[in-house]
């Protein structure tokens, strides 16, 4: 945020921006002719005042230590006059100032695009310490942390560590065989990270695998970004439009994934594409979904689904282009395009795609708070972009949904694909937001007090969420414990002996209150508190086992059980009129029961039964550290790579 | 060293009519050991099939011990084959425990896989590179924390840290002590046990193919493609200059640093307290990385976890160069037949390359393949402790398709669990596996009695004479079976 200071005697008004060169894409970019003119751009990241060496920023401190090579390496001053007057280092492989700057400029560009579309500042995932949570202020990056192909982030240290390793000898691609690739040089593979920390951030409880679609879902969240931040820089767009004479739906380095990386470790093309069907064939396979298990595969099927309904609602807002210049809206010209075309039709690709990944950065806020399937991202992609414009003129949810239907990905428990069907309930047994007067809604500046404000916050719903249940041992209540119930939480006397408990009462974690304050695309304004509630159960691999714990009578156990198994909800309030009078009602309630045992015996199903969702669930009390490393190295069978 | 007279078998009773073969299921170990006692006229024939447990179970030595003894006074110390699949611990320690017990028993040939024949150019780069990985490895363990993978990995090989032998010299002692080695490679004509009428053993892996012996996982997804960046030989190169300061591989080191001389300044400099003339930096540095508070934010060892990939990848290769066998009755004289397989712990690969199997008809029979060798199984050895990638489905279990098919499995489930934190067995393979063999599944930390009243509870039990038959050593030490 611009601010200025009062102790600032400066004539001048602060710069809006900070203008930083980097790699648009990778260092390979440059290394063919046909694409070298866009290897290059420029990107204007937020000014920050007081900038240290690193950089060390209000969101991430760039660390370069190298413990592989027994080097550190020298951080960048982006404060430099010599640096400011000059967009930052030029683009550079030898030289490791450059590469700090540009980890620094792709994620605080990612972390732009969060703020924007979510209306409030983001915080990275808290550090469990001592049975309590402590916010952690800024989230580490290590350029150079790793000797292989790999890059992830580390939830357990609030780090991105990234690897450096030499380009395959047999097939480098347009690599030098044998020569160093960096991943954090990679647009790609910053945003993937940085956005894998993000989403940490906003629900920490996603990365526990409770089903397949779980951890494939932040992998795929993780490279819709990355693909979408393409579309923000407009040289590479207009160059790449032009190119293929305005047809996105061809692969072009835009619907690429880490091409470099991809190369260098043999792979003939990219780590991954977001088109799915190959050439000349216009339907994706539609049994794929059902058939791939590993978490980028899987997930690379939710990416093919978003950049499909993209390409839809991108072919619809230039139909009249089109029109004007080949006579049919849905044919692309056979010839060169005029420079002005290009800038029309660069212009509406940048439009859509910007929505796009608006569309489904807000889409988290509509997310259970655990256990995540693709079918509820459809739905809650469809609910935040209907919350914001009520009439889908343009056919965004159409397109998207159409998308996601092509691959088989649907909703559980959905009575159509209408749109409306789609858009998440609003509550039966609405709860009383008894609460509401007493949460402190002001709009904060500072991320240590906004991390404050929702603590607070935070313990305010708790003890609203006890005191419905209060007097429920002689039935007093029977309202609120049918709230809570509504809200997938159990608290009464009849609770599975299995959810945890303190001082014998179950125990409830409300995980975040946050509030959002959004403008959609006609200037609506919008003003939401998004609540995420959680209960924990232990859960047994042997259904005996768990029949006999949930029943248990007495002392309830403190046995954590084989697995744990989460419940709770999202609820999305808006508060009152606006103008701070009481009141407010529950727009949604998004939830998972605890109670569910089916939901139980699936998770139970999914561990057991997918050899990398079991290695996880036995180790899980051994090495739990670094959930994205393991995932990513996959046991040696193949899959390298962020 | 003189043959003794061979006992009869177990309590004394003798051969059932029409009974071929007894096979022999050593229990109370994570590992292999299985000994099959061969119907001869004139003396038994008795084939001794891997012998080992896991590093790190209770009274390992003990109990190895106690099997060696059994087997001994079973044989008459005289073993006519002893097959020793492949190089990991749990399939040898066996022979190095009672090393003095196998001095005392005579054997008469030792069969091994083409990979560890010493005369075979492909085997030698083969071991070469995997003894390269493993040095690596070791020399990576020290220096890693929290090394559980990595160690458990070394250990298969014999832990060299612990003060054990080296599997390799395990191995070279049995060769020492058996009067011929044979190395077995797929395609090679059928071996015959001298005297055992009407018995073939098939040699079905492992493959020479290198693309196959490296392919374990089975996923499709382009495993065969990229193991790793730059080929294994400069992959373990860059990893391993990271590990040495050693002058002598200077040049190493410098080839596999990321930048320049001239950008590197030492880490340690973060570590002391900066002095003044320290440049400015260098204390910003050390305050954040060096801050006692953020400790465990730092990434000094991080880099070292390269190497657990490097070691499961060791792991699984050497799985795939396991000796792939299947005992075969009557198919050479074109009847159907029954097969015992044993496929050692043969992962995706290994079972994959079984596909091109083809050994010549007998002049009145039809070709011996993979297919029918599957079709005929009575016995499967199921490999790898019923891991999830050690026996295929569409084109391994699914095949084996008698309705008196038994399975035996060498697996203790709670040690491999609890200790281990290891999915065996794996419960989607399991469950298929007791369907297909209708329930008739014996397992090495169960007695054959309580696989029996299991497998009354199950709703898709067929009934099995050999099963029912299974007997239980009075004293737990095996569970075996007659064919």
């Amino acid at each position: 945020m611009v601010q200025r200071h009062s102790s600032d005697t400066r004539p001048y008004a602060p710069p809006p921006s900070r203008r930083l060169r980097i790699y648009a894409f990778d260092p390979s970019v440059g290394a063919d002719l046909a694409t070298a003119a866009i290897n290059e751009a420029v990107v204007k990241v937020p000014w920050e005042r007081d900038l240290g060496a690193g950089p060390m920023s209000e969101y991430f401190e760039v660390i370069d230590v190298d413990p592989a090579s027994g080097a550190v390496y020298r951080p960048v001053d982006l404060d430099d006059p010599w640096l400011l007057a000059q967009d930052g280092l030029p683009p550079s492989e030898g030289n490791p100032m450059f590469h700090q700057q540009m980890v620094y400029a792709v994620a605080m560009t990612t972390v732009g695009h969060f703020e924007k579309a979510l209306g409030r500042k983001i915080l990275w995932s808290q550090r469990g310490l001592d049975g309590g949570f402590r916010p952690v202020k800024r989230l580490r990056i290590y350029p150079h942390a790793l000797r292989e192909a790999n890059a992830y982030y580390s939830p357990a240290k609030k780090a991105l560590l990234f690897g450096y390793f030499p380009a395959s000898l047999e097939a480098p691609g347009r690599n030098l065989p044998g020569g160093m690739v960096f991943t954090c040089l990679s647009n790609d593979v910053v945003a993937h990270e940085t956005t894998h920390a993000i989403v940490d951030g906003l629900h920490p409880r996603y990365i526990e695998p409770s089903n397949p679609d779980a951890p494939a879902f932040h992998e795929a969240f993780a490279d819709i970004v990355a693909l979408f931040q393409h579309f923000t820089m407009p040289e590479a767009l207009s160059h790449q439009i032009a190119r293929m004479r305005g047809d996105l739906g061809q692969r072009t380095l835009l619907s690429e994934l880490a091409v470099q990386f991809g190369q260098a470790i043999g792979h003939y093309g990219a780590l991954r594409s977001a088109i799915d069907t190959q050439p000349g064939s216009a339907a994706p396979d539609p049994t794929l979904y059902a058939r791939t298990s590993e978490a980028h595969a899987r997930g690379a099927i939710l990416v093919a689904a978003v950049f499909d309904g993209f390409l839809a609602i991108y072919r619809n807002r230039i139909a009249d282009l089109l029109r004007l210049v080949t006579g049919d809206g849905a044919k692309f010209p056979d010839q060169d395009l005029h420079p002005d075309l290009v800038g029309r039709l660069t212009a509406e690709a940048n439009k859509a795609a910007s929505h796009v990944l608006r569309m489904c950065i807000r889409a988290l806020d509509y997310m259970p708070p655990v256990d995540p399937t693709f079918g509820e991202f459809l739905r809650a992609l469809i609910t935040a972009d209907a919350d914001l414009i009520a009439d889908d003129t343009r056919a965004y949810r159409i397109s998207m949904i159409e998308a996601f239907r092509r691959r088989g990905i649907y909703p559980a428990d959905c009575r159509s694909l209408a749109a409306d069907s789609l858009i998440w309930n609003a509550p039966h047994n609405a709860p009383e937001l008894t609460c509401l007067d007493q949460l402190d809604l002001r709009y904060l500046e500072d991320r240590g007090a906004i991390a404050r404000q929702s603590a607070a916050n935070a313990a305010r719903i708790h003890a609203w969420l006890m005191s419905l249940c209060e007097g429920s041992d002689t039935l007093a209540a029977p309202q609120g414990l049918l709230q809570l119930a509504e809200m997938g939480l159990a608290l009464g006397p009849d609770t599975p002996a299995t959810v945890r408990r303190r001082d014998g009462v179950p125990t409830v974690e409300v995980h975040a209150v946050r509030l959002a304050r959004r403008t959609g695309p006609n200037q609506e304004s919008l003003t939401q508190i998004v609540v995420e509630i959680t209960q924990r159960r232990a859960g047994y691999f042997s259904p005996a086992d768990q029949d006999k714990a949930d029943a248990a009578k007495g002392a309830p156990s403190s046995d954590p059980g084989d697995f744990a198994f989460r419940g709770g909800c999202t609820l999305v309030i808006e508060p009152g009129a606006g103008d701070g009078a009481p009141g407010g009602v529950v727009r949604y309630c998004v939830r998972k029961r605890i109670d569910d045992d089916v939901r139980l015996a699936r998770h139970r199903a999914y561990l057991l039964g997918d050899p990398a969702a079991a290695e996880n669930a036995y180790r899980s009390n051994r090495v739990k550290d670094e959930p994205f490393a393991l995932l990513h190295r996959c046991g040696g069978g193949g899959c390298h790579g962020f | 060293m003189a043959s003794r007279p061979r006992p009869s078998w177990g309590s004394g009773e003798s051969w059932s009519a029409g009974a071929r073969v007894k096979v022999r299921m050593y229990r109370g170990l994570l590992g292999d050991c299985f000994l099959l006692r061969f119907r001869r006229r004139g003396g038994d024939a008795f084939v001794l099939v891997d012998c080992g447990m896991f590093l790190g179970m209770q009274d390992e030595v003990a109990h190895m011990r106690a099997i060696v003894a059994d087997i001994a006074r079973a044989c008459g110390s005289h073993l006519d084959v002893v097959v020793i699949t492949h190089e990991h611990w749990d399939h040898i320690c066996g022979f190095l425990h009672a090393a003095d017990l196998f001095d005392q028993i005579r054997i008469d040939t030792l069969w091994l896989a083409w990979t560890e024949d010493p005369d075979d150019g492909d085997a030698r780069a083969l071991r070469a590179a995997h003894r390269a990985a493993l040095a690596l490895l070791e020399a990576a363990a020290p220096r890693i924390a929290h090394g559980e993978v990595l160690e458990s990995v070394i250990g298969f090989f014999g832990a060299a840290a612990a003060g054990q032998a080296r599997s390799g010299t395990i191995i070279e002692a049995m060769k020492g002590r058996a009067d011929t080695v044979r190395y077995l490679s797929p395609g090679q004509a059928p071996l015959e046990l001298a005297g055992v009428e009407d018995l073939c053993v098939h040699v079905l892996g492992p493959p020479r193919d290198r693309r196959l012996l490296r392919r374990s996982d089975p996923t499709r997804r382009g495993g065969e493609v990229y193991e790793f960046a730059g080929g294994a030989d400069g992959d373990r190169r860059f990893l391993a200059a990271g590990l040495t300061a050693d002058e002598a591989h200077a040049e190493a080191v410098e080839a596999a640093m990321p930048f320049d001389r001239k950008h590197r300044t030492d880490l340690s400099a973060l570590g002391r307290k900066p002095s003044a003339a320290a440049p400015e930096w260098i204390a910003g540095l050390a305050a954040t990385y060096g801050d006692d508070d953020a400790a465990w934010r730092r990434v000094d060892g991080d880099w070292l976890s390269a190497f657990e990939a490097l070691a499961l990848r060791l792991d699984s290769d050497t799985n795939n160069t396991s000796l792939a066998l299947a005992f075969a009755f009557g198919m050479a004289q074109g009847a159907e037949g029954d097969v015992l397989l044993f496929p050692g712990d043969a992962q995706v690969g290994n079972w994959l390359s079984w596909g091109d199997y083809h050994a010549p008809a007998a002049p009145q029979g039809q070709a011996v393949t993979r297919d029918r060798l599957l079709a005929r199984t009575v016995l499967y050895k199921v490999g790898h402790h019923c891991s999830h990638n050690a026996t295929l489905r569409a084109e391994g279990l699914e095949k084996m398709t008698r309705p008196d098919l038994v399975a035996m499995v060498p697996v203790q489930e709670d040690f491999a669990r609890r200790v281990r934190a290891w999915n065996m067995p794996f419960p989607a393979l399991y469950d298929r596996l007791l369907q297909q063999c209708g329930g008739n599944v014996l397992r090495s930390d169960r007695s054959a009695a309580a696989m029996r009243t299991a497998k009354a509870k199950l709703d898709f039990a067929r009934p099995s004479a050999v099963f029912d038959a299974a007997e239980d050593a009075a004293d737990g030490l095996y569970v075996e079976v007659t064919f």
